[in-house]
């Protein structure tokens, strides 16, 4: 009798390489799963026809298994990527053509013919047929999804004025006397609605004193919300009109970020900076609180000078600013130490210093060093002396004041 | 050493040597700030003498004390301590002529003055000794006789 | 210390800048210039104003002032842009008789000076004419200045006789006929031995040409010097006064200081009380050998503390200053100065003389946050002046004067300035910022009156306020008398008069002058510090084998070829001292008259 055998399979073999074997085997696994399943084993030959049948249905059976949730998901995956690149390529070309748009933008009809005169003539069908389209977009993705398959035979150019289209269709004007952020907020006039929104929203306009074109900048920002459906502040941008301004009154939004050289710059054709060019200095207005003068009495007459200086720059040697009227100009971190009032270092003329040379009266106290020393040694020989005595003294001391008969005890 | 509560601790030595040893302490301390009066055994000691401020000021024998003083000596005191040192010295005088006139005896008195020994002079002593001889020198030979023309400087101009 | 100089700077400062080249030479020699033309200046005011009588009396006041304009006015021109610091190195002071020295009032002191002494008698001659403010015929007066350019400093003392006049042969008033008593035998020993010093000065360029008499191992050291000096001044029954020195001066180190700063490798002859204590001592003919020795005092550097082991070498500066008072029918005594008190509202002896004084030294030693604005403003004034004595009016805006004409808006400007400044300068002294250059009267206290007196506080009490210079903070180290013991001493005391003079002399090495080593002297000689007439009793012994030395010297110095070469620096022509000059008088010099 044989020593190996497999208990799952009740089988038996000959040698230990055998069993070994036979373990790795798929039929063994599938008989531990039947087990613990507490079946029957299955023998060889079954489980061998068993996997031929399983080996030809599959197909089919996990393509239906996929359908249902992944390739939902797939396909909307690929929809948003879709979209998502179309809708980049549209924020380019709206930043691109921005100055274009603006003043194109009332005219929308324009827009289009100029749009459908540069397409081609395919590009031109489908143009025709997207407004149509486009409303059942939601409902159907798959038809979406071939959709977009076609799209993709486009050009990026073809795509981003169709896209173009879209949202000019999409688009909602909003009059200079509506609020940006309120849906249906009318004003008088013009100023009233900048008071309305500065006053309810906090939408702060920078730098008013160099702004030109205030209703430039007005328009350009509802054109921003209105047709981009892009809150002002962050990159969202939303479906609709309604879904940005919702988006930019929950995050309070409202206002025009004016931090980095990107955000200037993309309103800079509003503003006239030309008078600042002249006084080199203000180019730090934007920080100019931060700085102190370190010298308290040149700073009050540091704007006076300001017209007359010299065309020098300024510049900040990390410590200082050194502005070119010859203030320097300290950061207010380092306040405590322009805030110390030293002293101002001596100068000796030639004759003071002479004298301070010559003089050879010294104002310590001069201890003698072998006087000292002697001091010293008379000080530890009277300790060692006190020791002494004490110890020898301790030596006559009498433990034992009363008599005590040892024999008595 | 038995400790300060031990039972066994020797009370009255140890106190007493320690008193001892301060008291000493504190008499050498004194000793050498020079407030100690000299022993009564001591020669210069004033024991048993009439104490007068007023007397030792006029002898200059108080001890400085420091550079402020509140012992004074007026005037009119000086002259009577002046005068009752003189009177002294003349009744000694007069005991000496009748103690010599009652024994009838010869007896060198002035040897026994001179061996008294005189205190040790000090160093400003000295000093004072000898400008008091100069002075006593210059103005002896205070008079010399000019035979010279003497010296004439400059003339009759403003320079 | 507050601040520590370092040793390279050291080393520049008080050794390679003294070294005498012909730079350092020049400046010497104009400083020398504009102090010999001061002299002649103040000289011919007092002149014009008391003998010819051409002008107008000059008070003392205004001659202070007069004097001190005339120097910076010179100094002006000299040495522009050149060197850093130039200015008066002396205010110019004018003592009469016992006064011995610091007498330059302001112009403002004038009146409370006057009211303040209205009981000084007559008698105290220097004293009462001094508190007058004007001289008068019999005063010996001693005008004393000085001017440093770049701290190359000259000083000049001389002393005049102020006479009653007459009318001469060609009409000029003349002096009626020479000074004579105890004056006349100080002013003579004085001018002697200032000759015979400058004499001995120049022979240790040559030693080899010193009298054998005199010669001690062939060198110039300071035991001759002042063996010297005290045999001239025994002949004439005088007596060195004390501060009288003659030492070696350096770069802006010419003895301003002395008392304050305790100047490193001091190299010089001062007479002190101690010296006439130890001459006393060795008169009386006991063994006196361990008698007169002093143990030296521990409480000062040791290179600070003038010695007379010396020996004077060719290249240096020297200034001579010797003082001397007449003891000739007072009782044999010791001369000291008593320092004469501030107006302090305390009660004075009535004949005691009363008054401030004018200059002033700073003490560098010394640092402290002022209090006032004022006083800070004055101490920034006076710390840009230097470290030579200073005067208030120097620092006023209307300073220098314009001696040709002065103005009287110009003088009542600088008595406003004063008022600010007198404020100012209280609070500086408190501190002890700065020290007052003390008024001092010549003393004779009897030696009889110091050898009795008790001194129970011995050698203890001190005086802190006197400015002794180091190791010689007990006056009489022998007889254990302390400078206050002293001080109380003095009311026993009878005033003397003082003679004065004074030059500076640079011993040039034959590399400066290219040709023979030379004396030169910058102040004072024969050009602006005539002697007066004087006649004197007593006359130098000539069988004494050591006077005989003092003629042999005097001779050589006489022989241009082959005796002691000595040059004299000659004051500026281009001044027009004869230029008159009209004081505005103020009003209450009208009553007094």
């Amino acid at each position: 009798m044989s020593s190996y055998t497999c208990n799952s399979c009740t089988l038996q073999f000959p040698t230990g390489m055998d069993q070994r074997e036979h373990m790795k085997s798929d039929w063994h696994r599938y008989n531990l799963k039947r087990r613990v399943a507490q079946l029957p084993p299955l023998d060889e030959t079954t489980f061998n026809s068993k996997v031929k049948v399983l080996s030809e249905q599959p197909q089919p059976e996990s393509n239906r298994q996929m359908t249902k949730k992944e390739l939902r998901r797939r396909e909307k995956e690929a929809l948003l990527e879709k979209k998502k690149q179309l809708l980049e390529m549209a924020r380019m070309n709206i930043l691109r053509n921005m100055g274009e748009h603006s003043a194109e933008a009332e005219k929308p009809e324009e827009a289009k013919e100029h749009g459908e005169a540069s397409a081609t003539n395919s590009a031109d069908f489908m143009n025709t047929q997207e407004p149509v389209k486009n409303l059942a977009k939601q409902e159907h993705p798959l038809e979406e999804a071939q959709e977009s398959e076609q799209e993709e035979q486009l050009t990026p150019d073809q795509l981003a004025e169709r896209l173009m289209e879209e949202k000019l269709a999409n688009k909602v004007e909003i009059p200079l006397n509506t609020c940006l952020f309120c849906p249906k907020r009318e004003f008088t006039s013009f100023e009233e609605n900048l008071d309305h929104m500065y006053r309810k929203h906090g939408f702060f306009i920078p730098e008013q004193k160099y702004l030109v074109d205030k209703e430039g900048l007005v328009k350009y920002l509802s054109e921003k919300i209105g047709l981009g459906n892009v809150c002002l502040v962050c990159s969202y941008q939303g479906r609709s009109l309604e879904a940005v301004r919702a988006h930019m009154l929950s995050k309070n939004h409202c206002r025009i970020p004016y931090e980095t050289e990107d955000e200037r710059l993309e309103i800079c054709e509003f503003y006239d900076f030309s008078s600042t060019y002249a006084e080199n200095n203000q180019a730090t207005s934007g920080n100019d609180d931060e700085w102190e003068d370190i010298n308290s009495d040149e700073a009050e007459d540091l704007d006076d000078e300001d017209e007359e200086v010299p065309q020098e720059y300024l510049y900040n040697d990390g410590v200082e600013l050194h502005l070119p009227t010859g203030v320097k100009v300290g950061h207010r971190s380092l306040q405590r130490y322009y805030r110390q009032n030293l002293k101002p270092e001596t100068v000796l003329s030639e004759g003071q210093g002479t004298v301070m040379a010559a003089e050879t009266r010294h104002f310590a106290t001069i201890f003698d060093r072998k006087q000292v020393a002697t001091q010293k040694k008379v000080w530890q020989t009277e300790v060692k002396d006190k020791k002494r005595d004490d110890k020898r003294s301790a030596k006559f001391i009498n433990n034992q004041p009363h008599y005590r008969d040892q024999l008595l005890q | 050493m038995p400790s300060k509560n031990s039972i066994n601790r020797p009370k009255q030595k140890i106190n007493l040597n320690r008193k001892v040893h301060s008291l000493s302490k504190k008499r050498t301390e004194r000793e050498r700030a020079g407030l100690l009066k000299p022993a009564r055994s001591h020669e210069t000691s004033k024991s048993g003498q009439i104490k007068s401020v007023a007397i030792d000021l006029y002898k200059g024998e108080l001890p400085s004390t420091g550079p402020i003083t509140n012992k004074t000596l007026s005037k009119k005191r000086a002259k009577k301590i002046e005068r009752n040192l003189k009177y002294i010295e003349q009744r000694k005088l007069l005991v000496d002529v009748q103690k010599k006139y009652e024994d009838g005896m010869e007896v060198d008195s002035t040897a026994a003055l001179t061996k008294s020994k005189a205190p040790k002079k000090t160093q400003i002593a000295k000093v004072k000794d000898a400008l008091f001889q100069a002075l006593e020198d210059t103005t002896s030979t205070g008079l010399v006789l000019e035979n010279g023309s003497g010296t004439t400087l400059g003339g009759p101009f403003f320079p | 210390m507050a601040l520590a100089i370092s040793h390279e700077d050291t080393q520049v400062l008080l050794h390679d800048k003294n070294v005498l080249q012909d730079s350092v030479l020049d400046k010497y020699r104009s400083a020398g210039q504009i102090t010999q033309t001061a002299l002649r200046f103040v000289a011919g005011l007092i002149n014009d104003s008391y003998h010819k009588g051409s002008s107008a009396r000059v008070a003392i006041h205004d001659l202070c002032l007069l004097g001190d304009s005339f120097m910076d006015t010179c100094l002006e021109s000299s040495f522009k842009n050149k060197v850093a610091e130039r200015g008066i190195a002396h205010p110019t002071t004018i003592d009469i008789d016992e006064i011995a020295s610091g007498w330059c009032p302001e112009v403002d002191d004038a009146d409370q000076l006057r009211s303040a002494n209205s009981g000084v008698p007559p008698e105290a001659s220097g004293s009462y004419r001094s508190a007058d403010g004007y001289l008068a015929p019999g005063d010996v007066v001693k005008i004393t200045l000085g001017v440093h350019i770049d701290g190359y400093t000259t000083q000049v003392s001389h002393t005049m006789v102020v006479y009653p006049t007459e009318a001469g042969a060609d009409g000029n008033a003349i002096p009626t006929g020479p000074l004579l008593g105890n004056k006349a035998d100080a002013y003579a020993a004085t001018h002697i031995a200032m000759e015979t010093i400058v004499s001995l000065l120049a022979s240790a360029l040559t030693p080899e040409k010193l009298p054998r008499a005199l010669a001690s191992n062939g060198q110039v050291t300071g035991h001759l010097i002042r063996t010297v000096v005290d045999t001239i001044a025994r002949t004439y029954r005088c007596c060195v006064v004390p501060g009288s020195k003659v030492r070696r001066v350096r770069r802006f180190l010419a003895g301003q200081n002395e008392g304050i700063v305790a100047e490193r490798e001091y190299k010089g002859v001062a007479w002190f009380e101690s010296d006439q204590e130890a001459a006393m001592l060795q008169k009386s003919a006991e063994n006196t050998k361990d008698l007169v020795t002093v143990a030296p005092s521990k409480r000062a550097n040791v290179s600070a503390v003038p010695t007379d082991d010396f020996v004077v070498s060719p290249g240096e500066v020297y200034v001579i200053d010797l003082q001397m008072a007449p003891l000739d029918g007072l009782a044999p005594g010791l001369v000291t100065l008593e320092n004469v008190d501030n107006f302090s509202g305390k009660s004075h002896r009535a004949d005691q003389l009363v008054a401030r004084p004018g200059a002033y030294v700073r003490d560098f030693a010394h640092t402290h946050i002022l209090k006032l604005k004022t006083s800070r403003q004055l101490l920034t004034k006076i710390d840009r002046q230097g470290v030579y004595p200073i005067k208030l009016s120097h620092l006023s805006d209307a300073f220098p004067l314009d001696v040709a004409d002065v103005d009287a808006t110009q003088l009542a400007a600088l008595s406003k300035d004063l008022k600010s400044y007198r404020l100012g300068m209280s609070e500086i002294l408190n501190n002890y910022l700065a020290v007052p250059n003390p008024i001092r009267i010549a003393k004779c206290i009897p030696w009889e009156k110091i050898l009795k007196t008790a001194n129970p506080t011995g050698t203890m009490g001190s005086d802190a306020t006197t400015r002794a210079l180091p190791g010689q903070e007990l006056p009489l180290p022998r007889l254990g008398i302390s400078s206050l013991k002293l001080k109380s001493l003095l009311k026993h005391s009878v005033s003397v008069p003082v003679v004065r003079e004074s030059c500076t002399v640079v011993l040039c090495t034959a590399d400066v002058t290219a040709g023979k080593p030379e004396l030169l002297r910058l102040s004072g000689g024969s050009k602006t510090c005539q002697p007066s007439w004087v006649h004197s009793k007593f006359e130098l012994d000539q069988s004494d084998a050591f006077i005989q030395g003092i003629f042999q010297l005097a001779q050589l110095s006489k022989d241009k070829r082959f005796g002691i070469a000595i040059r004299e620096t000659q004051p500026l022509k281009k001044q027009n001292l004869a230029s008159s000059v009209s004081i505005p008088a103020p009003t209450q010099d009208v009553d007094m008259a």
